[in-house]
């Protein structure tokens, strides 16, 4: 089984790596989108797989990492990536800690719902202090360089992000794997004992969702590096919605089961979002997922894999 | 001044009025199925535009019978909740909260699409059944308005009388409170759940039949409204429809004072004082303390 | 049963009451604790145990009445204070970590008692002492370590619960009905599997139970209850003999391994 997991993860990554060689530019760009919304995956499964709770507003985070970028270069010219990146985690991060406050005193469902309404709250107050925001139609970005050096589109970016991608995957499966990761999994499995051990479980669900938060800040960043554009719509529920079902599409009981549901939903979006109904295909394959596949797609492969070795065994 | 204040305070019950309908709705459903409904604005949204159809379709032959439009609307979306509770919700009913609400909100985004493969992704609206307006103290106030407000007076009192003096209402309050307890007794809670949800969502469907001539529809407009309603239920405190009729006329004051003296972050100011609501009162208003 | 050794007290209650609306579920309780001591507390379905250790965990507040542990009035403190002095409840349903497994589950718990749970890199090398005593607590309660929780055959469960609390190096121990739920033959493996751990350790303990055999056999005093209030509390032979709890306990005599037909959810 582990040699399984060794393998599958060592070819994906050889294939990550050496992609640029025959992907088309178009499979590159989503390739290069997919791997910032798996950081952004795996950041929500720290809340969901881990923590115990659904959020549906972490579209704010990606939004408050846009922004932060697109305002701190329309208002102090600011384009490099040293900056700007540190600048979107910190105050993701920091949005985090104040919805937090107010979100992780609460159980499971309240936890849901204000999170949606921080996330809305945003999104109209983006939309609608137009001076400063440029408003519903957002404010574009181009241009930004790392330690001076100008990214050039396409294959530079990708490998760009692809190693922020590595450095995230790694940072938050330490954190998973520490006593910290252990501590929030037992918070999500039973808060009442935690109680009597004597830890006060709101406070490890904070900074789990402060983590979350930054990470996903980060791919905010990234993001609007990718699109060249930040506009209110991050902040919304839908795009809130579509991280979730990315992560479940993938599965939430794995730790890399995000990563492969953000990159399978990137791809499956960019097919079907050009049809009138993507909103229905999104609907569709929530309650399909829910209903039949809880595991998402690696949680259904790791189930058969595990079935196939004990057969053969 | 006082034609300001005079505004102010119709506008809040108005918007008080609706916000109860829907939130009603949402209630009911939590309280007998357990489960958070995100598919009311679906219901919402097909109310709106069966409404707006059938109101074309009728208008020339019969323009007497425009009032039978919401209601027609109302039934209709009320079988469609039942195909949807029978057909997908069902099943759900023993699984996490989380992923039951995840289920009722995939299908709002269903039935946005099919709203917009069936009506076209534009704005639809209409000219209020009644088009005459009112003078109360020095200001003019649509007449709509107050018949909305009437209604939603009509349906609090109904549901008071339906819980407190029929049998249904009584059997709807003890599946409520125990559903186990209420299925030993010999009561079908199938029917009891089912019928439930289509009561529910009818009522949010009459919502939306009603609203049409106010704000009229777009694709998306029930997630707003639903949004608003999500606020009421949760400060409020779930299951309690009591709860709702008070904190839906706080919400609706709160909102038409905030859109008068600081309009771009009315929404803002409601979401803070539900959060603050909430901190104080983890339940809200009127909710039992979690288990 | 050896000899008690003559320790300082460290819990004492007086007048301890706590009601549910008209009834009162303790009843004035006084009582005492000394360091290394193990008291049981047993009495007839409804007579208030399961409410009195709760009450002295924290879990539920005190209405009158007052608690000093070690010197300190706890009345008013909420059970994350308490735990974090050491009063550690262990649950009779067992309230595990279901998804992980029970050498996570210990090493959590050590993590906490060492004050190392905000800590975001993974351990196994840093602090190795924590892996190597939690896989000793495992074997001591002879619970696998690498199977699921929610996996584990319903003995293992309690027992993992009882380690967990253990694992805090408690000073006050509370065990709510240690052997509940488990078949007649296994009660004796897990009370032998747990009160030597104890007595090895010398920890305070307060354990709530109904099989007077077992109660008889392991504990330093007893306490009998009925209806809230404190009946008889004494060594076992003097309460065994006693007619008024005889009386109670009808059908106990400590001659015939006798046990309620299910144990008391407790209140």
């Amino acid at each position: 089984m582990k040699r399984f997991n060794n393998v599958s993860l060592s070819i994906a990554l050889l294939l990550l790596v050496t992609g640029p060689a025959y992907f088309s530019d178009f499979a590159i760009y989503l390739f290069t989108y997919g791997l910032i919304m798996a950081i952004a995956g795996l950041a929500f499964n720290v809340m969901l797989g881990y923590t115990g709770l659904m959020s549906f507003g972490h579209g704010m985070f990606i939004g408050a990492g846009a922004y932060t970028v697109a305002l701190m270069m329309k208002y102090t010219g600011i384009h490099s990536f040293e900056v700007l990146m540190p600048m979107g985690i910190v105050i993701s991060g920091a949005l985090a800690a104040f919805v937090g406050l107010f979100c992780t005193r609460q159980i499971e469902i309240y936890f849901a719902m204000l999170t949606l309404a921080f996330g809305e709250i945003l999104y109209a107050l983006c939309s609608k202090f137009y001076a400063l925001t440029g408003g519903t139609d957002g404010i574009q970005v181009k241009g930004m360089s790392l330690f001076g050096y100008v990214l050039k589109g396409g294959a530079e970016f990708y490998f760009f992000v692809l190693g922020l991608f590595v450095v995230c995957t790694l940072a938050m499966w330490m954190i998973c794997k520490s006593p910290f990761g252990t501590a929030i999994q037992a918070a999500r499995d039973n808060p009442t004992r935690l109680g009597y051990l004597g830890l006060v479980v709101m406070k490890y669900r904070l900074i789990a969702f402060i983590i979350s938060g930054a990470f996903t800040g980060l791919a905010g960043v990234l993001l609007v590096s990718l699109t060249g554009h930040a506009s209110p719509e991050l902040f919304q529920v839908l795009t809130s919605i579509s991280i979730v079902l990315m992560v479940i599409l993938g599965g939430h009981t794995s730790f890399l089961g995000p990563v492969v549901g953000a990159i399978v939903f990137v791809f499956l979006q960019s097919w079907l979002q050009p049809l009138f109904f993507w909103q229905f295909f999104l609907g569709v394959a929530i309650i399909l997922l829910v209903m039949f596949l809880p595991g998402g797609v690696l949680g259904g492969i790791m189930t058969w894999v595990r079935k196939a070795v004990a057969k053969l065994s | 001044m006082f034609e300001l204040i005079i505004n102010i305070i119709l506008n809040s019950i108005f918007y008080a009025g609706i916000l109860f309908i829907i939130s009603a709705g949402l209630q009911i459903i939590y309280g007998v199925l357990g489960i958070i409904n995100f598919a009311h604005a679906g219901a919402y949204m097909l109310g709106l535009y069966m409404t707006f159809s059938i109101m074309n379709r009728i208008i020339t032959a019969h323009p007497m019978l425009l009032w039978t439009a919401p209601i027609i609307a109302a039934v209709v979306v009320g079988l469609f909740g039942l195909i949807f509770e029978r057909v997908i919700l069902r099943f759900m009913y023993h699984r996490d909260p989380i992923f039951q609400i995840l289920v009722t909100f995939g299908m709002v985004y269903i039935v946005d699409d099919v709203v917009r493969y069936t009506w076209g992704g534009y704005p639809v609206g209409a000219p209020p059944m009644i088009s005459s307006v009112l003078e109360i103290g020095g200001t003019v106030y649509p007449v709509y308005n107050l018949l909305i407000i009437g209604v939603a007076f009509v349906v609090s009192f109904s549901l008071w009388l339906l819980f407190q003096k029929t049998d249904i209402g009584r059997l709807i309050r003890a599946t409520s409170h125990d559903e186990e307890m209420t299925e030993a007794l010999g009561i079908n809670v199938t029917w009891v759940k089912a019928g439930t949800f289509l009561f529910g969502s009818a009522i949010a469907g009459l919502a939306g039949g009603l609203m049409l001539s106010v704000t009229g529809g777009w694709p998306g407009v029930g997630l707003e409204y639903l949004i608003m309603a999500f606020v009421v239920i949760v400060v409020a405190g779930l299951g309690s429809v009591n709860g709702a009729l008070i904190t839906a006329l706080i919400i609706g004051a709160v909102n038409s004072i905030g859109i008068q003296f600081f309009p771009r972050i009315e929404l803002a100011i409601m979401f803070i004082l539900m959060a603050v609501i909430l901190t104080v009162r983890p339940s809200g208003l009127f909710g039992t303390p979690h288990h | 049963m050896g000899e008690k050794s003559r320790s300082q007290v460290i819990l004492e209650t007086a007048r301890l009451t706590k009601h549910f609306g008209e009834v009162r579920a303790v009843d004035g309780v006084d009582m005492q604790i000394s360091q290394g001591e193990v008291l049981s507390i047993v009495g007839p379905n409804g007579a208030g145990k399961t409410t009195l250790l709760k009450v002295l965990s924290g879990g539920h507040s005190i209405d009158t009445g007052t608690m000093s542990f070690i010197g300190r009035d706890v009345s008013h403190l909420g059970l994350i204070q308490r735990a974090r002095m050491g009063i550690v409840y262990s649950f009779q349903i067992p309230a595990l970590f279901e998804n992980l497994n029970a050498l996570d589950s210990i090493s959590l718990t050590l993590f906490t008692r060492e004050h190392k749970t905000i800590v975001f890199f993974p351990t196994t090398k840093r602090f190795p002492g924590i892996r190597q005593e939690a896989q000793k607590i495992l074997k001591m309660f002879n619970v696998p370590e690498t199977t699921v929780t929610s996996e584990l055959p319903h003995g293992q469960r309690k027992l993992l619960d009882v380690a967990i609390a253990f694992a805090l190096k408690p000073r006050l121990l509370l065990l709510d009905e240690p052997t509940s739920g488990v078949s007649t033959e296994e009660k004796g493996q897990v009370m032998d599997t747990i009160m030597p751990i104890i007595r090895q350790r010398n920890t305070t303990a307060v354990i709530v139970e109904h099989d007077m055999e077992i109660v008889t056999r392991y504990s330093h005093r007893i306490i009998v209850m009925d209806q809230g209030k404190v009946l008889v509390q004494g060594s076992p032979q003097e309460v065994m003999n006693n007619e008024k709890v005889k009386e109670v306990l009808l059908g106990h005599a400590p001659s015939v391994r006798n046990e309620m037909a299910t144990p008391s959810p407790g209140r």
